[in-house]
């Protein structure tokens, strides 16, 4: 009996789950299955150059962040920094193509010479001078790339967020396949995530229910939990702002993009309300795990569906998958 | 939703088809499949490269001559219309190469395959190897010279009954280098070597002696040295030996080339050119490689010419490098789509392997470790600094190849090779580092280390494969395995099922 308890426990540790049980979709089922037959390459700089996709947004009347500046060329970042003091109400510098959220800086606030992160660190002009540099010259690009800088307005957080943040702005994620949102996921910062909401650097995830736009429960690095790590206030039950709304958008935007899989992540702002932040042609797999749900049952059922019936706008679409994976 | 699978499937099968074909029937065709250590041959190449020479070129080049274990065969002359006449003296065999107006650089080939016979038949028979009649060094033309001569015979002569024990004797006291005579002999003889020597005592003293030059043929080796010793004969037997070794005889790998103190090329009619030369062996141990030439087979010797031994023996040596990559790429993707491994840089881990093949694992490891170290550091003050990236990452390039120049000086101080540091792929290293400071800076420590270490792991891999010897045979000599290694990618490539991590990865969810 001993010896038969030690041999479960043994197979549990050397295969703690059946991926294949739960519907998980493996990373190479995503790449080859559904990036590779759904997303074609020569659509991907519409979403890896973000603005492309903030053009693209905007000529469909869909609201993002408002751009303030760019910069192409390193003779372009003193025009840039000299325009910096005037966004008092603080601002965002990122990579156009970035991948992963990296070579994001939040500045908060604009204190005289000094411009303070929403981590509370205080930059100088050539601190600033020097990341755009770094940025400019591809150290946050896909594939090491030559990139652009964009410095966009910085969102104000949405109170409902006070509580379950920490130092940074959460985002919904919303992943879209054939136009259909099949599956979302909140994202958290945490005090190690440092102001980011990206799962891989230590934010927390945050399932949500399709149908209702409430949250479920929250996972940090491969552990469910029920509060935030850092403010201990709970992750569950929150309704998230203009949820039908965020659907729809993401809905909209399986129409606009001719990529078939693809994860949008929208931001709230307490004025301005939902915003599209950005599109991901290679959205990742974590997203699974907050919802403790796998992917591929729900993509073989908008599959099926789509077979047997006819197109629908993108009002019906929303309404069809809230009622399937409610 | 519609299938790329039966296209992949059927180009796959033309891969195993084509590669699988081929190598079955060279297999049929007694091809060995493991490497056979029994019958021994070598590629040999020498080159000679000719700048600036004048007019009217002609240049006397030694070619290597058998001797009872080793045999020449299969033996060819490449020149660029260069008039070429081979033939014997008593220095041995030669060609003798000439043109009237050389191009401002040329190139000359001497290629032969080597191969050494099971029975040796030492008896000394051939008429060429007479000893050749050496004169004594007009250096040593006086009488305090002839007096140290003089002195050493009848040194050794006491010790020896026989001009066998002559000789071993010369030999111990040339080994231990203390006798005042031997050393006003070397001193009056500045430049010369101890075989040199050796040869004018032994002449002196009246048992004939020449200098004979030759090559070690090992298991591959570029700019191969060349090897001096002294053949004595005695009334029954040549002995062959070199002052600098313990015991009599050479060993028998080593290849004759010409006799006596002259050098390999020399150049007539007052001709002159800048002569560089090369000499190349590569040894292959099948027997039925070797058998393919010997025999008239015509499919034999045209698979024989499907090999990479068909090729120059210095493009071989790289060669073989050449085609296991492909081998650790396959290593590397199995490792990256199937367990689910994650590396710095694509096929970085290859890159690493193939550098370990040349340093050695251990070594090799520590070398990597002190770079990539060194490396962070220098990268973390350089990021103090302010820089630009590309002027940052060449800064931190030249950083990594002064590292790599002071380990080089430090392994030849405590005496170790450190030739194998040349193949390190630097700037791959260069942004490998920059790759592990922005991974610490966004990822946090624990993912960059567990990236490296993985990274490493999967180099690690990639090594105990290539290092494999029956792996580097069936690679070399059957590089039909290559369509093989295609189609075990393609079809990876169309791998839609879990990777081994992906089991551990949503774990959290069975609950």
């Amino acid at each position: 009996m001993s010896l038969l308890q030690s041999l479960v426990s043994l197979k549990e540790f050397l295969m703690p789950l059946n991926p294949k049980q739960f519907g998980i979709l493996g990373m190479n089922s995503r790449n080859i299955d559904y990036i590779l037959n759904y997303n074609e390459r020569q659509y991907y700089p519409m979403v890896d150059n973000k603005l492309l996709t903030k053009k693209m947004a905007n000529e469909a009347l869909i609201a993002v962040p408002e751009l303030y500046q760019t910069a192409e060329f390193i003779h372009d970042i003193d025009n840039v920094l000299k325009q910096l003091p005037d966004y008092k109400d603080g601002f965002v510098i990122k990579p156009v193509a970035g991948a992963g959220g990296g070579g994001i800086i939040v500045i908060k606030e604009v204190r005289g010479h000094l411009f303070l992160t929403s981590g509370g660190i205080a930059l100088t002009k050539r601190d600033l001078a020097y990341h755009m540099s770094n940025i400019l010259a591809g150290l946050y690009s896909l594939g090491g790339r030559p990139d652009q800088v964009m410095i966009e307005k910085r969102i104000n957080q949405h109170p409902i967020f006070d509580k379950i943040s920490y130092k940074g702005v959460p985002d919904v994620r919303v992943i879209v396949f054939k136009g259909y949102p099949i599956m979302a996921m909140l994202r958290l910062p945490t005090r190690e995530s440092d102001g980011k909401a990206n799962l891989h650097v230590g934010g927390i995830g945050v399932g949500v229910n399709l149908k209702t736009g409430m949250t479920t429960f929250g996972i940090l690095k491969g552990q469910y939990i029920s509060k935030h790590i850092d403010t201990h206030e709970l992750l569950g039950d929150i309704a998230l702002p203009d949820w039908e709304k965020t659907l729809h958008i993401a809905a909209r935007i399986g129409d606009i993009l001719p990529l078939g899989y693809i994860g949008c992540d929208f931001i709230y702002d307490s004025v301005t309300g939902t915003k599209l932040l950005e599109v991901n042609a290679r959205p990742g797999l974590a997203v699974q795990i907050a919802n403790k749900e796998g992917l591929k049952p729900r993509l073989e059922k908008i599959s099926s569906y789509i077979k047997s019936n006819t197109h629908k706008n993108y009002k019906e679409r929303t309404e069809l998958a809230q009622d399937f994976f409610a | 939703m519609y299938s790329r699978l039966p296209l992949t499937l059927f180009i796959v099968f033309i891969c195993f088809f084509l590669g699988g074909g081929v190598f079955i029937y060279k297999i049929l065709n007694g091809f060995p499949l493991f490497p056979e250590e029994k019958v021994n041959s070598w590629h040999l190449e020498l080159g000679l490269r000719l700048e600036n020479s004048t007019d009217n070129l002609e240049l006397r080049v030694s070619l290597p001559e058998e001797n009872g274990e080793l045999k020449i065969i299969d033996s060819h002359i490449t020149d660029n219309n260069f008039g070429d006449y081979t033939d014997q003296d008593s220095n041995g065999s030669y060609v003798l190469w000439s043109k009237r107006k050389p191009n401002k650089t040329e190139h000359l080939y001497y290629r032969a395959v080597i191969y050494k016979v099971k029975s040796a038949d030492t008896s000394v028979s051939d008429e060429n190897s007479k000893p050749l009649t050496q004169l004594r060094s007009s250096k040593l033309n006086n009488d305090a010279s002839i007096l140290s001569l003089e002195n050493i015979r009848d040194k050794i002569l006491k010790e020896s009954a026989t001009d066998y024990n002559f000789v071993t004797g010369l030999q111990r006291m040339m080994r231990e280098g203390n006798d005042p005579d031997l050393r006003y002999l070397q001193a009056k003889l500045s430049g010369a070597d101890s075989v040199t020597i050796a040869s004018e005592i032994l002449n002196f003293s009246e048992i004939p002696a020449h200098i004979i030059n030759g090559v070690l043929l090992s298991s591959a080796n570029k700019n191969v040295k060349i090897i001096r010793w002294v053949d004595a004969y005695t009334d029954t037997q040549k002995i062959s030996f070199s002052p600098e070794r313990k015991n009599l005889g050479m060993p028998s790998n080593i290849l004759p080339w010409w006799r006596g103190d002259k050098g390999m090329v020399s150049l007539n009619n007052n001709s002159r050119s800048n002569i560089t030369k090369d000499i190349a062996v590569k040894r292959h141990t099948e027997s039925a490689l070797t058998e393919a030439i010997w025999s008239s087979s015509k499919i034999k010797a045209t698979l024989y010419r499907m090999t990479i031994y068909a090729l120059p023996v210095e493009l071989q040596v790289v060669m073989r490098i050449l085609l296991l990559i492909p081998l650790g790429a396959l290593v590397c993707i199995i490792m990256k789509q199937m367990i689910g491994l994650k590396t710095f840089g694509t096929f970085m881990p290859v890159l690493l392997a193939m550098a370990f093949r040349e340093t050695s694992l251990v070594s090799g490891l520590l070398i990597f470790s002190l770079l990539i170290g060194a490396g962070i550091i220098f990268r973390s003050l350089f990021d103090k600094m302010r820089l630009l990236t590309v002027p940052r990452l060449g800064a931190i390039l030249t950083i990594i190849v002064l590292c790599v120049f002071l380990i080089s000086l430090f392994l030849e101080g405590v005496g170790f090779q450190a030739s194998g540091l040349s193949l390190f792929p630097l700037v791959i290293l260069t942004m490998m580092i920059e790759r592990i400071s922005v991974t610490w800076d966004e990822m946090g420590a624990k993912a960059t280390i567990m990236t490296t270490l993985s990274t490493l792991f999967v180099a690690g891999m990639c090594y105990l494969v290539i290092i494999l010897p029956s792996i580097e045979h069936i690679m070399t000599t059957f590089p039909e395995v290559l369509l093989i290694i295609t189609g075990c990618m393609l079809l990876i490539g169309r791998y839609n099922g879990y990777k081994l991590t992906e089991y551990y990865r949503f774990k959290a969810m069975r609950s």
